[in-house]
């Protein structure tokens, strides 16, 4: 297991700076995904406060196991998100994103055994200040406790 | 639109959740975790079960509020999950007005939010906040 020091120097860690435009197609396709309304406007799908934060700072799912030293790619979870919205994400709009680890925290749960809940956080912004802010916390499971076979 | 505390957020249900949202989904993401769209061929029937991905479960949330609210409404979404949704599930999004404040946007609308599966399993639990057009102000 992954000594929880060497988790904890994560804390601070900050991602690659970087942007992101959501595309009316992918808006399109991420709300058919989630069966939800199409409505006749640019507002990009709430969904989005997940993926483009992700995809703005250009790290993919397989990069943040890594870092996070992830046993496998299902031996990760969601455990929270917190997204604030100052103004609605748009398509078609370049976001300029910068974020960080804020904490790491070990635990252990009944089910899950001992797992790392860290919390990243990422803000996206244009031209005029910050638009939107997530903040989600991920679980790394670090022992074996029988299938595990969970979402992220 | 007239809100009051103690109403309660028109149902949004779902289902059944498909392969097929799931693998949209995971391209979307480019998440490369195989539960999503993958049967696995290990374990119980319900571990063999693809699993749908967290934000899709938000989503359905994010879906009842914005049915009910409009599609820029959500101005915070605080969730805690607490179980998987499963190809075949049907799920079932919810929420109550706890609390109604104005600020310098207008009027906003404090809530308590859940998804359950068809068996009645909690899949998360959370807050909303949700900015409401036209609130008659009631109480």
């Amino acid at each position: 297991m992954i000594p929880i020091e060497q988790m904890q120097e994560l804390v601070g860690y900050r991602f690659p700076s970087g942007a992101y435009k959501i595309e009316h197609w992918e808006n399109y396709l991420l709300t058919e995904a989630t069966a939800g309304q199409h409505f006749p406007s640019a507002y990009a799908h709430p969904s989005f406060l997940f993926h483009a934060p992700l995809a703005a700072v250009g790290l993919t799912y397989q990069e943040i196991f890594d870092l996070c030293g992830a046993e496998s790619a299902d031996a990760v979870r969601a455990g929270e998100y917190d997204w604030e919205i100052f103004r609605t994400l748009k398509e078609g709009v370049q976001y300029q994103a910068q974020g960080q680890i804020l904490s790491v925290e070990r635990k252990a749960g009944k089910q899950a055994g001992v797992f790392d809940a860290v919390v990243f956080a990422i803000e996206l912004s244009d031209a005029t200040g910050v638009v939107v802010r997530a903040t989600n916390t991920w679980l790394f499971l670090r022992t074996e406790s029988g299938p595990r076979r969970r979402s992220n | 639109m007239s809100v009051m505390v103690g109403d309660r957020i028109p149902v949004w249900s779902h289902g059944p959740v498909t392969p097929e949202r799931m693998a949209l989904m995971a391209a979307i993401l480019r998440d490369p975790n195989p539960i999503h769209f993958e049967p696995s061929t290990a374990g119980s029937e319900e571990t063999s079960l693809r699993i749908n991905q967290g934000p899709l479960n938000v989503g359905y949330v994010a879906n009842m509020l914005t049915s009910w609210a409009g599609p820029d409404s959500i101005k915070r979404l605080r969730v805690r999950f607490v179980a998987n949704v499963f190809e075949g599930d049907d799920v079932e999004a919810s929420g109550v007005v706890t609390a109604i404040a104005d600020d310098s946007d207008g009027t906003l609308a404090e809530c308590d939010v859940q998804l359950v599966r068809s068996n009645g399993d909690l899949v998360l639990t959370g807050t909303a906040i949700i900015a409401i057009s036209g609130n008659s102000a009631n109480r």
